[in-house]
């Protein structure tokens, strides 16, 4: 009998996520991220000021976000990519964490576009790479007409037109403001980060030193519009956050249940 | 007070770059570049050492039989497969598209698969605090619960609802928590950095 149990609590992780993956393909259909009242100005600014760029402006997208958190804003890292190459852009993409790079070579290895953005790496160092990237960002091997530009506007941060830095790990839009902004000040900083970092970025935003900020699932909702993906995810999100709050109210009731077990049971336990 | 070779380097780095960020000085701007370069070429060189640590230690225990055998041998064959592929002949190094897959279908799956794992480790790790601190954990998992359900992405009147409260925590408290660890950090750093720089600090370091 006990071996079964413990049989039964290995095994109820898997049977969870197998109960709400069938749930999920019965297609519940009550979730929606546009739901009433949602802000959809940080978004609508962003893509305005990406429209406002003249044809040919260099565009640089700092990209590290990290594994655990990516999936709650990679359909606007996306949409930021294809908008940015499909614009007529010059865009080059860099990452100044190993993570962030991994994650970066993965979305250029599935960007499908003519105009594909000039990789320009791991930049190593942490926040010294990025202060060593204001004064030069182009390797000596880089080479085409991105990395001319950058060239000719001093090789360093400055060459740019907007920054746009997809965050999530230790180097972010926070990163940028204090590392970036004081040695370039004429380069704007727009960044695209999961829900967790919205209240440290906050206020860089109100103090106009971060241009625009895109955080959390409902305004990366905002910025790609009506999809049939998003809509499957709010629901796969919507069922994963009530399976989540029965596991804990279980969690916090199992003690409780524990405790009326018969005395003949926790002998047999404690003998195990 | 007696200072070590390094604890000296560290301060005199330390108020250069200090000194660069506050006055506006060609040479001195010139200086704390090249310093800003050999942290940035002491870093890689790190990333570097610590490739061939690896690789010495699991070829070490590949070879003299022991500790885990099997992941030893996975750790090698993934790492000696992306350093073939990055650096063989005619390779784009980083940009090269056989690298980029190997990152796309393998690195990025396999990193976010333990990320997800995290979420199991959580509600096993709720309820083991539930067992021995109940009435914290209580508190904790309650504000979880309810941080949880606040952010529930459902439509019609109960989200918009649910809309609004998330925008109140999110500006009001949770805001004001993050800015007072991010001040409360911040000020302790500065005291931790002055102390050392000024040699009130005892360290050797």
């Amino acid at each position: 009998m006990r071996e079964r149990l413990v049989l039964a609590r290995r095994l109820a992780p898997i049977a969870l996520i197998l109960l709400l993956a069938a749930a999920l393909l019965a297609g519940p259909g009550i979730g929606r991220w546009d739901r009433d009242g949602v802000d959809a100005v940080p978004a609508d600014a962003l893509l305005a000021r990406i429209d406002a760029l003249p044809p040919g402006a260099l565009v640089l997208v700092a990209f590290d976000p990290d594994l655990t958190t990516y999936a709650e804003i990679r359909p606007a890292a996306r949409a930021v990519l294809e908008t940015l190459t499909g614009a007529g852009l010059r865009v080059a993409i860099a990452s100044f964490s190993p993570e962030g790079r991994a994650l970066g070579a993965a979305e250029l290895a599935r960007l499908d576009v003519a105009a594909t953005p000039l990789d320009l790496g791991f930049i190593p160092g942490g926040e010294a790479g990025l202060v060593s990237a204001v004064r030069g960002i182009v390797g000596v091997a880089a080479a085409g007409p991105v990395a001319d530009a950058i060239r000719a506007g001093g090789g360093g941060l400055a060459a740019f037109d907007l920054a746009i830095v997809i965050g999530g790990g230790d180097i972010g839009p926070r990163s940028w403001v204090e590392q970036v902004r004081p040695r370039a000040p004429e380069l704007p900083i727009a960044g695209i980060v999961p829900a967790v970092q919205r209240p440290q970025l906050d206020p860089y935003l109100a103090s106009g030193q971060l241009a625009e900020l895109v955080a959390g699932p409902d305004a990366v909702a905002a910025m790609v519009g009506p999809d049939d993906a998003l809509d499957r995810r709010a629901d796969a999100v919507v069922l994963g956050s009530l399976a989540t709050i029965l596991v804990l109210l279980l969690s916090g009731l199992w003690p409780h249940l524990a405790r009326r077990r018969p005395a003949s049971a926790d002998a047999d336990e404690a003998a195990a | 007070m007696r200072r070590s070779i390094g604890g000296g380097i560290v301060i005199v780095v330390g108020l250069l770059l200090l000194a660069d960020a506050l006055v506006a000085n060609p040479t001195l701007d010139a200086i704390a570049g090249l310093l800003t370069d050999y942290l940035v070429l002491l870093a890689a060189a790190a990333a570097i050492a610590g490739v061939v640590a690896l690789f010495v230690r699991h070829g070490g225990d590949l070879l003299l039989r022991r500790g885990d055998r099997i992941g030893s041998a996975v750790l090698l064959i993934g790492l000696v497969s992306v350093l073939a592929v990055g650096l063989r002949p005619d390779s784009a190094g980083a940009a090269d598209p056989a690298l980029r897959w190997i990152v796309a279908a393998l690195i990025v799956p396999i990193g976010a698969s333990l990320g997800g794992l995290l979420f199991i480790f959580l509600l096993r790790g709720a309820g083991r605090g539930m067992r021995v601190n109940p009435r914290e954990a209580t508190l904790l998992l309650t504000v979880a619960a309810a941080a949880v359900v606040v952010l529930l992405p459902i439509g019609g009147g109960v989200g918009a609802l649910l809309g609004d409260v998330s925008r109140w925590m999110l500006e009001g408290p949770v805001a004001a928590v993050f800015r007072g660890l991010l001040i409360g950090v911040a000020i302790a750093a500065s005291v931790t950095a002055a102390r050392f720089l000024f040699g009130v600090e005892h360290t050797d370091a």
